[in-house]
């Protein structure tokens, strides 16, 4: 059911970002069907394609997101015609970014697939407890091999040693601590990793330059 | 052992966790080993971003398990240390018998 839906609210915000990056480019050029079927054509190559067009959806999401922090509508047409087509560009315009902003974030990775032979057998009850949200701040500071192990190492914990001796409420808020004091350990490892890279470049950069 | 190379304290009780732990080191029950033997309290995301660097350095290898439902059907990733690890983590007790070798702290001025 969660894997339909997710993957439900990807096909329309996919449908949704592209309707609005190609409307830009290409309704002056071929009108509505062109902008229609590129859209279409996008949305069964990200099904059919998903390894590559989830790159392209990455780079889109950052695109769009840049156009609209330099862009805000501050001044709306007097006519209420033009202001109620204002209003509703305005909000296809707040809802693409919002879902490019959850695509680039990327919180479904986890309920895509069973990765690394995972048990697909029924969820135990305890794990409907766990605070969804302190999971999905948690995934945001994880790489693609931590997204498996961590959220799986928090959550047998909270299953088989803190909610049996400390009870329901103490093991969430014993998880939302978990999450909150691993933040900083993981963000200044993927940082210093970020900084090598840029080293790196920039070494190269530097040697192709003075070769 | 060259400069850089040098463990630190928490990367000793990683790997100290990890050699005691044996077969069964993964992500919580490395976390549980520090916490009560140590009696350190150790984030979760502490002891990944430790150990992704000391695999970085080639101390600790890592394969990932099986999955089971307490998980939500996650896999394990289990650990264990290398041989460069070992030699590292007895370096680095050797360095500091050096150190404290026919030393008193009551002599300090």
């Amino acid at each position: 059911m969660n894997r339909s839906v997710s993957r439900l609210s990807l096909l329309v915000v996919w449908l949704t970002v592209w309707l609005y990056v190609t409307r830009e480019y290409f309704v002056p050029l071929n009108g509505d069907i062109a902008v229609f079927s590129l859209a279409l054509l996008l949305v069964v190559g990200t099904v059919l394609l998903r390894g590559l067009l989830r790159f392209l959806q990455r780079v889109a999401a950052a695109l769009l997101l840049t156009n609209l922090a330099f862009e805000i509508p501050s001044d709306l047409p007097s006519s209420t015609r033009d202001k109620i087509g204002s209003i509703l560009w305005f909000s296809l315009r707040a809802s693409a970014a919002f879902g490019s902003l959850l695509m680039y974030l990327d919180p479904w990775t986890h309920l895509k697939t069973p990765q690394h032979g995972a048990d697909t057998s029924p969820a135990v009850p305890y794990s409907r407890a766990l605070p969804k949200l302190a999971e999905a701040l948690l995934y945001l500071f994880l790489n693609k091999e931590q997204r498996v192990s961590v959220p799986g190492d928090l959550e047998e914990e909270f299953e088989t040693v803190i909610v049996p001796k400390f009870g329901l409420h103490f093991a969430r808020f014993w998880y939302w601590m978990q999450v909150l004091r691993s933040v900083g350990p993981l963000l200044e490892r993927r940082l210093i990793k970020a900084a090598s890279f840029c080293w790196l470049v920039e070494y190269l950069r530097r040697w192709f330059r003075v070769g | 052992m060259g400069k850089g190379e040098y463990l630190g304290e928490f990367e000793q009780l990683i790997l100290l966790a990890l050699v005691r732990l044996g077969n069964n080191a993964y992500g919580m029950t490395v976390r549980r080993e520090i916490e009560e033997r140590a009696e350190r309290n150790v984030s979760i995301g502490a002891v990944y971003a430790t150990l992704d660097r000391l695999e970085e350095k080639g101390y600790v290898t890592s394969h990932f398990g099986e999955a089971t439902p307490e998980r939500g059907g996650r896999a394990k990733r289990f650990f264990a240390i290398s041989a460069s690890g070992v030699y590292a983590l007895n370096e680095s007790r050797e360095t500091l018998s050096r150190m404290w070798k026919g030393l008193r702290l009551g002599e300090v001025s």
